[in-house]
Protein backbone atom coordinates (compact mmCIF):
# COMPACT_ATOMS: atom_id res chain seq x y z
CA UNK A 1 0.00 0.00 0.00
CA UNK A 2 3.06 2.36 1.21
CA UNK A 3 4.56 1.72 -2.19
CA UNK A 4 1.24 2.41 -4.15
CA UNK A 5 0.72 5.85 -2.53
CA UNK A 6 3.74 7.86 -3.93
CA UNK A 7 3.08 6.39 -7.74
CA UNK A 8 -0.39 8.09 -7.00
CA UNK A 9 0.41 11.36 -6.19
CA UNK A 10 3.25 11.53 -9.40
CA UNK A 11 0.24 10.47 -11.64
CA UNK A 12 -1.98 12.95 -9.95
CA UNK A 13 0.19 16.09 -10.02
CA UNK A 14 0.72 15.02 -13.51
CA UNK A 15 -2.54 15.32 -14.90
CA UNK A 16 -2.70 18.52 -12.98
CA UNK A 17 -0.63 19.80 -14.39
CA UNK A 18 -1.76 18.70 -17.84
CA UNK A 19 -5.10 20.30 -17.12
CA UNK A 20 -3.62 23.48 -16.42
CA UNK A 21 -1.84 23.70 -19.95
CA UNK A 22 -4.95 24.56 -22.15
CA UNK A 23 -5.55 27.50 -20.14
CA UNK A 24 -1.75 28.81 -20.03
CA UNK A 25 -2.68 28.90 -24.53
CA UNK A 26 -5.32 30.72 -23.96
CA UNK A 27 -4.12 33.96 -23.91
CA UNK A 28 -2.34 33.07 -26.65
CA UNK A 29 -5.33 32.20 -29.12
CA UNK A 30 -8.03 34.58 -30.29
CA UNK A 31 -10.97 35.55 -28.32
CA UNK A 32 -13.56 34.40 -31.18
CA UNK A 33 -12.02 33.38 -34.34
CA UNK A 34 -14.87 33.14 -37.22
CA UNK A 35 -15.33 29.87 -38.18
CA UNK A 36 -14.44 28.07 -40.84
CA UNK A 37 -17.54 28.40 -43.75
CA UNK A 38 -17.54 25.01 -45.47
CA UNK A 39 -16.79 25.04 -49.02
CA UNK A 40 -20.38 23.48 -49.69
CA UNK A 41 -22.77 25.29 -47.45
CA UNK A 42 -25.56 27.64 -48.60
CA UNK A 43 -25.81 31.32 -47.74
CA UNK A 44 -28.35 31.55 -44.51
CA UNK A 45 -31.33 33.29 -45.80
CA UNK A 46 -33.92 34.58 -43.12
CA UNK A 47 -36.91 32.53 -42.49
CA UNK A 48 -39.79 34.48 -45.10
CA UNK A 49 -42.59 36.22 -42.48
CA UNK A 50 -45.36 34.01 -42.44
CA UNK A 51 -48.51 35.58 -44.03
CA UNK A 52 -51.21 37.04 -41.66
CA UNK A 53 -53.96 34.66 -41.75
CA UNK A 54 -56.88 35.87 -43.26
CA UNK A 55 -60.71 34.01 -43.22
CA UNK A 56 -61.84 33.18 -46.97
CA UNK A 57 -64.11 35.51 -48.56
CA UNK A 58 -66.36 32.16 -48.77
CA UNK A 59 -65.98 28.66 -47.51
CA UNK A 60 -67.94 25.56 -47.36
CA UNK A 61 -71.28 24.25 -48.71
CA UNK A 62 -73.48 27.74 -49.44
CA UNK A 63 -76.56 26.18 -50.37
CA UNK A 64 -79.61 25.99 -48.40
CA UNK A 65 -81.64 29.06 -46.01
CA UNK A 66 -79.30 31.99 -45.47
CA UNK A 67 -78.95 33.59 -42.43
CA UNK A 68 -76.97 36.44 -41.25
CA UNK A 69 -74.73 36.03 -38.44
CA UNK A 70 -73.21 39.14 -36.65
CA UNK A 71 -70.01 37.92 -34.07
CA UNK A 72 -70.08 39.17 -31.02
CA UNK A 73 -67.23 38.32 -28.76
CA UNK A 74 -67.53 38.67 -25.12
CA UNK A 75 -65.52 38.04 -22.01
CA UNK A 76 -67.01 35.09 -20.61
CA UNK A 77 -69.89 34.16 -22.98
CA UNK A 78 -69.08 31.06 -25.02
CA UNK A 79 -71.56 31.85 -27.63
CA UNK A 80 -70.83 32.61 -30.88
CA UNK A 81 -72.88 35.64 -31.63
CA UNK A 82 -76.19 36.91 -33.11
CA UNK A 83 -77.99 35.11 -36.01
CA UNK A 84 -81.26 35.95 -37.65
CA UNK A 85 -82.70 34.97 -41.41
CA UNK A 86 -81.58 37.23 -44.28
CA UNK A 87 -84.90 37.70 -44.82
CA UNK A 88 -85.31 39.69 -41.59
CA UNK A 89 -83.65 42.52 -39.86
CA UNK A 90 -81.07 42.28 -36.72
CA UNK A 91 -84.50 42.68 -34.50
CA UNK A 92 -85.49 39.17 -35.21
CA UNK A 93 -81.78 37.66 -34.23
CA UNK A 94 -81.13 34.88 -31.61
CA UNK A 95 -77.97 34.67 -29.67
CA UNK A 96 -76.26 31.27 -30.20
CA UNK A 97 -73.88 28.72 -30.16
CA UNK A 98 -72.86 27.39 -33.31
CA UNK A 99 -71.41 23.64 -33.98
CA UNK A 100 -68.54 22.88 -35.83
CA UNK A 101 -67.38 19.29 -36.53
CA UNK A 102 -63.47 19.28 -36.39
CA UNK A 103 -62.27 18.38 -39.82
CA UNK A 104 -65.64 19.03 -41.76
CA UNK A 105 -67.14 22.47 -40.94
CA UNK A 106 -65.64 25.69 -38.88
CA UNK A 107 -66.46 28.80 -37.71
CA UNK A 108 -64.96 31.45 -39.98
CA UNK A 109 -63.05 32.86 -36.81
CA UNK A 110 -61.25 29.21 -37.01
CA UNK A 111 -58.97 30.59 -39.89
CA UNK A 112 -57.25 33.02 -37.17
CA UNK A 113 -54.90 32.49 -34.58
CA UNK A 114 -57.45 33.65 -32.19
CA UNK A 115 -60.83 31.91 -32.95
CA UNK A 116 -62.17 35.37 -31.40
CA UNK A 117 -60.43 37.74 -33.69
CA UNK A 118 -63.53 38.17 -36.07
CA UNK A 119 -65.74 40.20 -33.28
CA UNK A 120 -68.16 42.66 -34.59
CA UNK A 121 -67.34 40.72 -38.17
CA UNK A 122 -70.63 39.97 -40.18
CA UNK A 123 -71.38 36.65 -42.53
CA UNK A 124 -73.89 34.70 -44.29
CA UNK A 125 -74.02 31.54 -42.73
CA UNK A 126 -75.07 28.38 -44.51
CA UNK A 127 -76.50 25.63 -42.43
CA UNK A 128 -79.49 24.84 -39.81
CA UNK A 129 -80.35 25.29 -36.51
CA UNK A 130 -80.36 21.91 -34.44
CA UNK A 131 -83.43 20.64 -32.25
CA UNK A 132 -81.74 20.76 -29.14
CA UNK A 133 -79.80 23.78 -26.97
CA UNK A 134 -76.81 23.87 -25.74
CA UNK A 135 -75.19 25.04 -22.10
CA UNK A 136 -73.10 27.93 -21.58
CA UNK A 137 -71.66 27.36 -17.93
CA UNK A 138 -70.56 30.62 -17.41
CA UNK A 139 -73.90 31.52 -17.36
CA UNK A 140 -76.07 28.73 -16.21
CA UNK A 141 -77.82 29.56 -19.82
CA UNK A 142 -79.31 27.67 -22.28
CA UNK A 143 -79.21 28.62 -26.01
CA UNK A 144 -79.97 27.79 -29.52
CA UNK A 145 -77.71 25.73 -31.56
CA UNK A 146 -76.74 26.33 -35.23
CA UNK A 147 -74.90 24.05 -37.03
CA UNK A 148 -72.63 25.59 -40.04
CA UNK A 149 -71.54 24.20 -43.27
CA UNK A 150 -70.24 26.91 -45.16
CA UNK A 151 -70.52 30.49 -44.96
CA UNK A 152 -69.23 34.09 -47.22
CA UNK A 153 -67.85 37.33 -45.45
CA UNK A 154 -70.10 40.26 -45.61
CA UNK A 155 -67.62 42.33 -43.42
CA UNK A 156 -66.58 44.47 -40.34
CA UNK A 157 -69.84 46.06 -38.74
CA UNK A 158 -71.19 48.41 -35.95
CA UNK A 159 -71.91 46.71 -33.07
CA UNK A 160 -75.55 45.93 -32.76
CA UNK A 161 -77.53 47.41 -29.75
CA UNK A 162 -78.45 44.06 -28.51
CA UNK A 163 -77.34 42.62 -25.23
CA UNK A 164 -76.56 38.78 -24.76
CA UNK A 165 -78.37 37.09 -22.24
CA UNK A 166 -76.82 36.42 -18.76
CA UNK A 167 -79.53 34.20 -17.41
CA UNK A 168 -81.94 31.94 -19.09
CA UNK A 169 -85.08 33.25 -17.16
CA UNK A 170 -84.54 36.63 -16.82
CA UNK A 171 -85.70 39.58 -18.71
CA UNK A 172 -84.98 41.01 -22.01
CA UNK A 173 -82.54 43.74 -20.74
CA UNK A 174 -79.27 42.73 -19.71
CA UNK A 175 -76.05 44.16 -19.62
CA UNK A 176 -73.94 43.59 -22.98
CA UNK A 177 -70.91 42.36 -20.41
CA UNK A 178 -72.56 41.22 -17.40
CA UNK A 179 -70.72 41.83 -14.14
CA UNK A 180 -67.96 39.55 -13.50
CA UNK A 181 -69.96 38.45 -10.38
CA UNK A 182 -73.05 37.47 -11.61
CA UNK A 183 -70.98 34.73 -13.59
CA UNK A 184 -70.12 31.15 -12.28
CA UNK A 185 -66.23 30.35 -11.70
CA UNK A 186 -65.59 28.62 -15.47
CA UNK A 187 -62.54 26.89 -14.44
CA UNK A 188 -64.10 23.56 -14.50
CA UNK B 1 -90.78 -28.00 12.33
CA UNK B 2 -88.54 -28.77 9.44
CA UNK B 3 -91.06 -26.87 6.93
CA UNK B 4 -90.84 -23.98 9.64
CA UNK B 5 -87.04 -24.20 9.43
CA UNK B 6 -87.10 -24.16 5.75
CA UNK B 7 -89.06 -20.45 5.64
CA UNK B 8 -86.97 -19.39 8.35
CA UNK B 9 -83.99 -19.69 6.07
CA UNK B 10 -86.03 -18.75 2.65
CA UNK B 11 -86.75 -15.65 4.43
CA UNK B 12 -83.16 -14.89 5.24
CA UNK B 13 -82.00 -16.15 1.97
CA UNK B 14 -84.57 -13.59 0.72
CA UNK B 15 -83.06 -10.65 2.79
CA UNK B 16 -79.87 -11.21 1.93
CA UNK B 17 -80.52 -11.20 -1.54
CA UNK B 18 -82.49 -8.01 -1.05
CA UNK B 19 -79.24 -6.41 0.58
CA UNK B 20 -77.47 -6.50 -2.59
CA UNK B 21 -76.47 -2.87 -3.63
CA UNK B 22 -74.97 -1.46 -6.38
CA UNK B 23 -72.40 1.00 -6.39
CA UNK B 24 -72.38 3.71 -9.48
CA UNK B 25 -69.14 5.05 -10.86
CA UNK B 26 -69.63 7.77 -13.37
CA UNK B 27 -66.98 9.06 -15.81
CA UNK B 28 -67.47 12.50 -17.38
CA UNK B 29 -66.00 13.01 -21.07
CA UNK B 30 -63.25 14.97 -21.70
CA UNK B 31 -62.77 18.19 -24.24
CA UNK B 32 -61.32 18.29 -27.16
CA UNK B 33 -57.92 19.28 -28.40
CA UNK B 34 -59.71 21.35 -31.25
CA UNK B 35 -61.54 23.69 -29.23
CA UNK B 36 -58.77 24.29 -26.17
CA UNK B 37 -55.71 25.15 -27.59
CA UNK B 38 -56.04 28.45 -28.13
CA UNK B 39 -57.15 29.22 -24.75
CA UNK B 40 -54.74 30.33 -21.88
CA UNK B 41 -55.36 27.43 -19.82
CA UNK B 42 -56.79 24.36 -21.77
CA UNK B 43 -58.32 21.34 -20.55
CA UNK B 44 -57.99 18.06 -20.87
CA UNK B 45 -54.47 18.08 -22.50
CA UNK B 46 -54.65 14.26 -21.43
CA UNK B 47 -58.34 12.71 -22.78
CA UNK B 48 -57.59 9.81 -19.61
CA UNK B 49 -58.00 11.96 -16.86
CA UNK B 50 -61.50 11.28 -15.59
CA UNK B 51 -60.77 7.31 -16.52
CA UNK B 52 -57.92 6.84 -14.31
CA UNK B 53 -59.40 8.73 -11.67
CA UNK B 54 -62.82 6.75 -11.85
CA UNK B 55 -60.31 3.37 -12.20
CA UNK B 56 -58.08 4.24 -9.25
CA UNK B 57 -61.06 4.58 -7.29
CA UNK B 58 -63.21 1.75 -8.11
CA UNK B 59 -59.69 -0.11 -6.60
CA UNK B 60 -60.44 1.32 -3.20
CA UNK B 61 -64.02 0.43 -2.82
CA UNK B 62 -64.34 -2.74 -0.89
CA UNK B 63 -67.81 -3.73 -2.30
CA UNK B 64 -69.64 -6.21 0.54
CA UNK B 65 -70.58 -9.93 -0.86
CA UNK B 66 -72.89 -10.00 -3.67
CA UNK B 67 -72.31 -5.79 -4.09
CA UNK B 68 -71.49 -4.67 -7.99
CA UNK B 69 -69.30 -1.86 -9.02
CA UNK B 70 -71.17 -0.28 -11.98
CA UNK B 71 -68.92 2.32 -14.30
CA UNK B 72 -70.88 4.32 -16.73
CA UNK B 73 -69.17 5.99 -19.24
CA UNK B 74 -70.28 9.12 -21.44
CA UNK B 75 -69.47 7.62 -24.91
CA UNK B 76 -69.61 10.67 -27.07
CA UNK B 77 -66.83 12.28 -25.77
CA UNK B 78 -64.05 9.59 -26.13
CA UNK B 79 -65.12 8.73 -29.52
CA UNK B 80 -64.80 12.57 -30.89
CA UNK B 81 -61.63 12.63 -29.01
CA UNK B 82 -60.60 9.32 -30.15
CA UNK B 83 -61.26 10.44 -34.04
CA UNK B 84 -59.27 13.77 -33.10
CA UNK B 85 -56.13 11.46 -31.80
CA UNK B 86 -56.49 8.61 -34.52
CA UNK B 87 -56.78 6.44 -31.38
CA UNK B 88 -59.55 3.93 -30.40
CA UNK B 89 -60.16 5.63 -26.94
CA UNK B 90 -63.40 3.32 -26.52
CA UNK B 91 -61.10 -0.22 -27.13
CA UNK B 92 -58.82 1.48 -24.52
CA UNK B 93 -61.37 2.32 -22.18
CA UNK B 94 -62.87 -1.36 -21.99
CA UNK B 95 -59.49 -2.15 -21.40
CA UNK B 96 -59.04 -0.65 -18.27
CA UNK B 97 -62.95 -1.51 -16.85
CA UNK B 98 -61.52 -5.20 -17.68
CA UNK B 99 -59.24 -4.73 -15.10
CA UNK B 100 -60.93 -3.31 -12.63
CA UNK B 101 -64.10 -5.44 -10.70
CA UNK B 102 -66.33 -2.96 -12.13
CA UNK B 103 -68.89 -3.48 -14.95
CA UNK B 104 -68.41 -0.65 -18.21
CA UNK B 105 -71.61 0.60 -19.39
CA UNK B 106 -71.61 3.20 -21.67
CA UNK B 107 -74.09 6.31 -22.09
CA UNK B 108 -74.63 8.61 -24.53
CA UNK B 109 -77.24 11.28 -22.82
CA UNK B 110 -78.37 12.70 -19.57
CA UNK B 111 -81.97 10.42 -20.09
CA UNK B 112 -79.69 7.53 -20.47
CA UNK B 113 -77.95 7.74 -17.11
CA UNK B 114 -81.13 8.59 -15.21
CA UNK B 115 -82.93 5.85 -16.90
CA UNK B 116 -80.10 3.29 -15.70
CA UNK B 117 -80.01 4.97 -11.88
CA UNK B 118 -84.18 4.41 -11.66
CA UNK B 119 -84.05 1.32 -13.91
CA UNK B 120 -81.17 -0.48 -14.62
CA UNK B 121 -81.85 -3.12 -11.93
CA UNK B 122 -84.61 -4.31 -10.17
CA UNK B 123 -84.37 -0.88 -7.50
CA UNK B 124 -86.52 -2.64 -5.16
CA UNK B 125 -83.81 -5.53 -4.79
CA UNK B 126 -80.57 -3.75 -5.95
CA UNK B 127 -79.98 -0.23 -4.34
CA UNK B 128 -77.66 2.25 -5.19
CA UNK B 129 -75.25 2.22 -2.12
CA UNK B 130 -72.95 4.70 -3.95
CA UNK B 131 -72.84 7.42 -6.48
CA UNK B 132 -69.92 9.05 -7.56
CA UNK B 133 -68.72 11.70 -10.23
CA UNK B 134 -65.46 12.38 -12.28
CA UNK B 135 -65.54 14.95 -15.02
CA UNK B 136 -65.97 18.71 -15.24
CA UNK B 137 -68.54 20.34 -13.12
CA UNK B 138 -69.93 23.74 -11.81
CA UNK B 139 -71.37 24.88 -9.32
CA UNK B 140 -74.97 24.31 -10.91
CA UNK B 141 -74.40 21.21 -12.77
CA UNK B 142 -72.36 18.22 -13.87
CA UNK B 143 -70.80 18.17 -17.04
CA UNK B 144 -70.51 15.37 -18.78
CA UNK B 145 -70.21 17.12 -22.37
CA UNK B 146 -67.86 20.17 -21.65
CA UNK B 147 -66.24 21.71 -25.02
CA UNK B 148 -66.68 18.39 -27.13
CA UNK B 149 -69.98 18.88 -28.75
CA UNK B 150 -69.72 22.76 -28.31
CA UNK B 151 -66.73 24.64 -27.87
CA UNK B 152 -65.92 26.03 -23.77
CA UNK B 153 -69.95 24.65 -23.87
CA UNK B 154 -72.23 21.45 -23.60
CA UNK B 155 -75.09 19.96 -25.09
CA UNK B 156 -77.97 20.34 -22.91
CA UNK B 157 -78.25 16.98 -23.20
CA UNK B 158 -74.93 15.96 -21.78
CA UNK B 159 -75.12 17.60 -18.54
CA UNK B 160 -77.17 16.86 -15.37
CA UNK B 161 -78.14 20.41 -13.66
CA UNK B 162 -79.38 20.64 -10.43
CA UNK B 163 -82.78 21.59 -11.75
CA UNK B 164 -82.95 17.74 -13.63
CA UNK B 165 -82.08 16.38 -10.06
CA UNK B 166 -85.67 15.78 -9.27
CA UNK B 167 -86.08 13.35 -12.44
CA UNK B 168 -84.13 10.74 -10.27
CA UNK B 169 -86.35 8.42 -7.93
CA UNK B 170 -85.48 8.79 -4.33
CA UNK B 171 -86.37 5.26 -3.87
CA UNK B 172 -83.48 3.85 -5.63
CA UNK B 173 -80.93 4.74 -2.60
CA UNK B 174 -79.66 2.51 -0.05
CA UNK B 175 -80.44 4.55 3.35
CA UNK B 176 -76.64 4.60 4.53
CA UNK B 177 -75.87 5.82 0.20
CA UNK B 178 -73.24 8.28 -0.35
CA UNK B 179 -72.32 10.17 -2.96
CA UNK B 180 -69.31 12.69 -4.26
CA UNK B 181 -68.92 14.55 -7.04
CA UNK B 182 -64.88 15.01 -7.72
CA UNK B 183 -65.46 17.73 -10.26
CA UNK B 184 -65.24 21.61 -9.53
CA UNK B 185 -67.67 23.47 -7.61
CA UNK B 186 -69.92 21.18 -6.80
CA UNK B 187 -70.07 21.58 -3.24
CA UNK B 188 -71.05 25.31 -3.75
CA UNK B 189 -74.56 24.43 -4.87
CA UNK B 190 -74.96 20.82 -6.18
CA UNK B 191 -74.51 19.25 -2.86
CA UNK B 192 -76.67 20.73 -0.98
CA UNK B 193 -79.44 20.08 -4.01
CA UNK B 194 -78.42 16.39 -4.53
CA UNK B 195 -78.87 16.11 -0.62
CA UNK B 196 -82.75 18.36 -1.14
CA UNK B 197 -83.88 16.18 -4.26
CA UNK B 198 -82.07 12.02 -3.27
CA UNK B 199 -82.26 12.64 0.09
CA UNK B 200 -78.79 11.45 0.42
CA UNK B 201 -75.64 13.98 0.97
CA UNK B 202 -73.25 14.40 -1.25
CA UNK B 203 -69.34 15.49 -0.87
CA UNK B 204 -68.66 18.38 -3.43
CA UNK B 205 -65.61 20.46 -3.96
CA UNK B 206 -65.58 24.19 -2.71
CA UNK B 207 -63.16 25.63 -5.41
CA UNK B 208 -61.80 23.83 -8.15
CA UNK B 209 -60.21 20.44 -8.16
CA UNK B 210 -57.35 19.13 -10.35
CA UNK B 211 -56.52 15.66 -11.91
CA UNK B 212 -53.42 16.56 -13.11
CA UNK B 213 -51.35 14.39 -11.16
CA UNK B 214 -53.11 11.23 -12.38
CA UNK B 215 -55.01 9.02 -9.75
CA UNK B 216 -57.88 10.77 -7.58
CA UNK B 217 -57.90 14.45 -8.34
CA UNK B 218 -57.11 16.84 -5.66
CA UNK B 219 -58.31 20.22 -3.92
CA UNK B 220 -56.61 23.19 -6.36
CA UNK B 221 -58.12 26.36 -4.86
CA UNK B 222 -56.27 27.99 -1.91
CA UNK B 223 -58.94 27.80 0.35
CA UNK B 224 -60.55 24.84 -1.22
CA UNK B 225 -62.14 22.34 0.68
CA UNK B 226 -64.73 18.94 0.73
CA UNK B 227 -68.10 20.14 1.78
CA UNK B 228 -71.42 18.36 2.01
Amino acid sequence: MKSILPLTLLILSALTVTAQEPAANDEQMPIAEPAETPADSQPITPKPTPKPKVIPQTWGDRTGPVYIGHRTVTERHTEWGWVWPEKDNSRKARWIMIQEIPGQTKIPGRFLDNPKGDDHYEYKLYGEFLPCQGYDPNYDLYVDVFRIKGFEVIGKADPLELRPPTTSSGNKKRPLIAPRHRSIDYDY
Amino acid sequence: MRLFLSLICGALIGAAAARADEHVIVSGGCALTYFEKHKPKPHDKYWGNFIDAAAARIAQIQPAPGDQITWLVYRPAYAARGREENANLLAAIRLKATQTRARLFWFDSQPELLNHLNKGADRDRVKIARFEYFGHSNMLCLMFDYSNGLDGAAFASGILHQNDLGKINRAIFAKTARAQSWGCHSGESYSAEWKKRTGIPMVGAIGKTDYSRGGLPFLSSPNGKWSQ
